[in-house]
């Protein structure tokens, strides 16, 4: 068996199903199998060990290009593979573009470049895990990775696993994971882009290959004074008289960001090491009734990965160890996001390795596993009262083993796992307050046993019915247990978070040739949690985590993507969800859970004409939905229109675009004074913002110009 | 049509004890008429704040019969009533930064509501001399409303009594005879909020300005007893650099005319931190204290006797205590942060008869009480 760089190459041997390989690689194979005949589904997988009744030959059969990412229609797990591409308008970022996946819904803290993060089926920003190129940036939640940090254009696809993610991430989030894959195309691009707001970006890429070595480099650099204008009613909600429009103060952001990747190839063997650094500047302007003028946050991150995969006849391995170091340093010399003045550097430090097989013995049987650790510590400096704090640290590890097997001619696919997660609290040390062990820390090792199963039934090529059943384990991280930013306060005593996922649902695909092609997806699905982790906002604003007892979340998602004639793309998603609190004798019982909007509704469509004049529109609806938990306090609609431009005459010409964001303004919406009392009939305006008291930004123009060379 | 009928079903509910209808809270523990006290209230206003302060409402318990409405009206989360003139003022602290003024029984909306500007931090309103006085404890100032319009009709600046942060920390507000006594701490904001002083300072009501300050000692907060000219003053600081208990802390009389006299009681004496006291008249009142472990614990103190009579103990964080009627003091209840299983409640106790275990918990809130007012 043999890595191919330069031109595909025959590869002899076995049956090579196609979840062996690397997603992300350009392979010819010699497959053992010949599809039957009759059976039209696209990719070299349907060629393979699956269809098993086939006589064995030794002669190459196919030499296709592998589809990028997995494919839906294989894979039992409910996924949407994103690809950032002509239709993606240029002021896009991660979580626009994540938003237009089914079951999602985003929370932004602002406008471009502020803090963005995605809920996956009405989970917790932190029940979803981010893995950048495999390597998880939040192993088991830790920490909500801020999307507004990972430049869209350094990726090639964006894959939205939602709730049974693959045994290769080592991962059982109760969300689901987002996979981050970095671009494989050769050659460069540059982009520069102007806006509303001062807002620039500039990034530029370049990717090549020599020998057995290939590289490729991405780098970004993003500003934004972030001077948005925004509706303040003072914080008084029956006195309209002071209602007015402020402007967002000491909002400004630079940012500079970079993915980097060098891969060899040496026999079997291919090596990769890559880097994917981030600087961030930013003010800190607070809730918009209690806003900083010179509270500054500055963020320094870095992961550094070192890879090795292997394959043989009829297996591929893999072995990833990786570095991830944050660094937080908060200076509110005035005390204004709180009322504390502080000076606080935090430093998260997190080591992993993670090992991983995949195996094909029979044409219908396809085991894997995954054994992975990580050791992650924080150390906080001046924290509250001046001193610093002990540094904490805590070991983590677990095995995951599972199979994927495929009947009746692949047919019938059943896809169990067996979880085993383990971790040592010993280091954790103690709170602050009694001295008694940090919980979970009350327990030193914590263990848990998560099985999964998915099934795959296909009764014809073109449709997929999809079952998954999962049981997972969070624990609370070390920025939920020991935060200490102003604006973000830890909880030492919180406990691990459990639940069951369930969900079925249902993709057709329409031929590749036909005048419409495209997909449609429908599911529903249920999460059940133990001990739910929610951070809730306080009287200051601030953010605190709590444990919720029993929690149910119920809903259906739904999608549509379809191309006509060549010339319109459309896609759209809906997740309707209905939420419960359950804690027994708790007086939130029975309320919805805070931050899980009944409705997500994502639309976009353009019209191209041979790609030289694409015109698009986007609208996005979010409904209200609740900020604590006893539901008293609802977030207005957020209803956005958007619309964008994109002209390249000819092929030697530069892109330029023109989009515009929020096309109506949208700013305030009217809204139910009281939505605790339906009997009250007044209503009020209000701000239209995601989290309490961080406005989301007016109509924005953002003109694009970027150049392939 | 499967998933969407799959998703139609309903969602499990579970029981629970909460609700929003009117309930009866039992006896409220009354003791009869002691003719200890000149007061006349019919009602208790109870701001309950979430245990996470995320959310907060108005409650009101009758005190004839003991019928507690909740869920009146949402508040802001960190909050405190007062009962004053006629008036029912809300006070929206740091984050919210606004005064509501209900009239009391008509909840639905208040008759004014107006900011006091980001991070004042509203601590205490008082209305004396035709106007309402407003302590801000995020401000150097004591701002003025007319009751009329409840328009701003004037500031007085305190600013020379700041400490080193600029800030002099203005909290509660006391009247004696056209004057305004005021508690300013003096914490130092910079510096983890320790000590930097304390006093007392006059203000006149009428002309609005400041009159005469007194040193009394670190953090001190003003104590009222109806009907009597002059007022407690505690004093003292609860933590040292390294988190150990201080016990530096006294209680004594401020008399207008003289300042502040001798301590009545030492922390020293009882070994825990003094947190509030709450007098039914001059002689007899509620201490409340806390340990290092964070437990609290009640006292009768007779002032006349100068002893000092444990009621009860809990792990639950006793956020204040407030005088009632007959003798009655109603003691505001949260959950502890060092003890998850800590009750939240409305404790009533008896301060005149002070039967150690006497008192009665109320916990039929949909959240914990924060602050209590009565009229």
């Amino acid at each position: 068996m043999g890595w191919t760089l330069g031109a595909p190459r025959p590869i002899p041997g076995a049956g090579i199903p196609r979840p062996l390989w690397p997603p992300w690689r350009e392979v010819r194979a010699t497959p053992l199998h010949r599809a039957p005949p009759g059976v039209p589904l696209p990719g070299l997988v349907l060629l393979t060990a699956a269809f098993a009744a086939e006589p064995a030959s030794d002669t190459v059969v196919v030499e296709e290009r592998a589809p990028r990412g997995p494919d839906p229609s294989t894979t039992s797990a409910a996924v949407t593979v994103l690809v950032p591409g002509p239709a993606t308008p240029a002021s896009a970022d991660v979580a626009s573009v994540v938003e237009g996946a089914a079951g999602t819904t985003v929370h932004r803290m602002g406008g471009l470049g502020d803090f963005a993060a995605v809920s996956l089926r009405g989970s917790s920003l932190r029940q979803v895990e981010v893995f950048l190129d495999g390597v998880p940036l939040n192993p088991d939640g830790a920490a909500v990775v801020n999307l507004a940090e990972l430049p869209l254009g350094a990726f090639e696809r964006i894959e939205v696993w939602r709730g049974n993610a693959p045994v290769r991430f080592g991962a059982a989030p109760l969300g689901g994971v987002i996979n981050l894959v970095p671009g494989e195309a050769e050659g460069g691009r540059v982009s520069l882009a102007y806006g509303s707001w001062d807002t620039g970006r500039a990034h530029a890429s370049a990717a090549g290959r020599r020998g057995n070595l290939d590289g490729q480099a991405f780098a970004e650099a993003f500003s934004t004074r972030g001077d948005l204008r925004y509706f303040d009613d003072n914080a008084t909600l029956y006195n309209l008289t002071d209602d007015h429009f402020r402007t967002r103060d000491n909002n400004d952001k630079l940012q500079l960001s970079a993915v980097a990747r060098g891969r060899l190839v040496v026999g079997d063997w291919r090596v990769t090491l890559a880097d994917a650094p981030l600087w961030r500047d930013e003010g800190l302007p607070g809730s918009a009734n209690l806003p900083a003028s010179t509270a500054r946050m500055r963020t320094g991150r870095n992961l550094a990965v070192a890879r090795a995969e292997v394959c043989g006849p009829s297996w591929v391995g893999e072995v990833s160890a990786w570095h991830l170091r944050r660094d937080e340093a908060l200076d509110d010399p005035d005390g204004e996001l709180d009322g504390t003045p502080r000076l606080e550097h935090d430093q998260l430090d997190t080591v992993g390795v993670r090992a991983s097989a995949s195996w094909a013995p029979t044409a219908w049987l396809q085991p894997s596993a995954s054994v992975g650790g990580r050791w992650e510590g924080v150390e906080v400096s001046d924290p509250k009262g001046g001193d610093d704090a002990p540094p904490r640290a805590r070991l983590a590890g677990s095995v995951a083993i599972g199979a994927d097997v495929r009947l009746f001619r692949e047919r019938l696919t059943l896809s169990p796992v067996l979880q085993l997660s383990a971790l040592d609290n010993r280091e954790l040390g103690t709170t602050s307050t009694t001295q008694d062990g940090v919980s979970p820390g009350a327990e030193p090792f914590v263990g848990s046993v998560d099985p999964r199963l998915g099934v795959l039934v296909r009764p014809l090529p073109a449709l997929a019915l999809k079952a998954n059943a999962g049981h997972y384990l969070r624990p609370p991280d070390l920025v939920e247990l020991f935060g200490n930013h102003a604006t973000l306060e830890g909880n030492s005593e919180l406990r691990p978070e459990t639940g069951w996922q369930f969900d079925v649902g249902a993709r057709a695909t329409l031929p590749d040739r036909a005048p419409v092609t495209g997909s449609a997806e429908l599911g529903a699905f249920w999460l059940l949690s133990e001990d739910r982790i929610v951070w809730l906002q306080n009287s200051q604003r601030s953010f605190t985590p709590v444990n919720f007892g029993e929690t149910w979340v119920q809903g259906v998602e739904a999608a549509v993507d379809l191309h006509v004639l060549g010339w319109l793309d459309q896609s759209a998603s809906l997740t309707w969800q209905l939420s419960r609190n359950l804690t027994e004798g708790s007086r939130s019982a029975n309320r919805e859970l805070p931050r899980t909007p009944p409705l997500s509704i994502d639309e976009a469509v353009s019209v191209h004409w041979q790609e030289r004049l694409r015109v698009g529109y986007r609208f996005t609806y979010t409904s209200p939905n609740y900020w604590d938990a006893a539901n008293l306090y609802q977030s207005a609609p957020r209803t956005l229109h958007g619309a964008w431009v994109a002209t390249r005459p000819t092929e030697r010409w530069p892109t330029v675009s023109v989009d515009v964001l929020n096309l109506a303004d949208t700013v305030t919406e009217v809204v139910p004074r009281n939505p605790a009392d339906p009997d009250d009939p007044a209503r009020v305006v209000t701000a239209v913002t995601d989290f309490a008291g961080y406005p989301l930004p007016g109509r924005t123009f953002m003109v694009n110009v970027s150049w392939n060379l | 049509m499967i998933l969407v009928t799959l998703f139609f079903a309903c969602p499990p509910v579970v029981d629970t004890d909460s609700g929003d209808t009117a309930a009866h809270t039992g006896d409220t523990g009354d003791t009869g008429d002691t003719g200890s006290t000149a007061v006349d209230y019919t009602t208790a206003v109870v701001a309950t704040v979430a245990d996470d302060y995320s959310a907060a409402v108005l409650a009101t318990v009758d005190l004839d019969d003991g019928t507690v409405h909740d869920g009146l009206t949402t508040l802001p989360s960190d909050v405190g009533v007062v009962a004053e003139a006629g008036h029912l003022f809300v006070l929206g602290r740091f984050g919210y930064d606004l005064v509501r003024v209900y009239t009391p029984g008509a909840w639905s909306e208040p008759v004014a509501e107006f900011s006091v500007g980001d991070g004042g931090n509203p601590y205490d309103v008082h209305v004396c001399g035709g106007s309402a006085f407003v302590s801000l404890y995020g401000q150097d100032a004591l701002e003025r409303y007319d009751p009329a319009s409840w328009l701003l009709s004037g500031v007085v600046d305190l600013s020379s009594l700041a400490d080193s942060d600029g800030i002099p920390e203005i909290a509660e507000m006391v009247e004696q005879d056209d004057t305004l006594f005021v508690a300013v701490q003096q914490l130092d904001q910079d510096n983890g909020w320790v000590a930097n002083g304390g006093l007392v300072a006059a203000v006149g009501c009428t002309a609005g300005t400041l009159d005469a300050h007194w040193e009394v000692g670190p953090n001190p907060s003003l104590h009222e007893v109806p009907g009597e000219a002059g007022f407690y003053v505690r004093t003292g600081v609860y933590y040292d650099d390294e988190y150990n208990l201080m016990l530096d802390g006294i209680v004594a009389w401020f008399d207008p005319a003289t300042g502040l006299g001798a301590p009545l009681l030492a922390e020293g004496t009882l070994g825990e931190n003094i947190t509030d006291v709450a007098m039914v008249d001059k002689t007899h009142g509620l201490l409340l204290t806390q340990d290092a472990a964070s437990a609290y614990t009640a006292w009768c103190w007779d002032v006349g006797t100068g002893t000092t009579t444990e009621l009860f103990s809990t792990t639950s964080y006793l956020a204040g205590a407030v005088a009632g009627e007959g003798g009655e003091v109603w003691i505001s209840a949260r959950q502890s942060w060092t003890d998850p299983e800590s009750q939240g409640g409305i404790l009533t106790v008896d301060a005149l008869t002070c039967a150690p275990g006497s008192e009665v918990w109320h916990s039929d809130l949909q959240f914990a009480p924060s602050s209590i007012a009565f009229y």
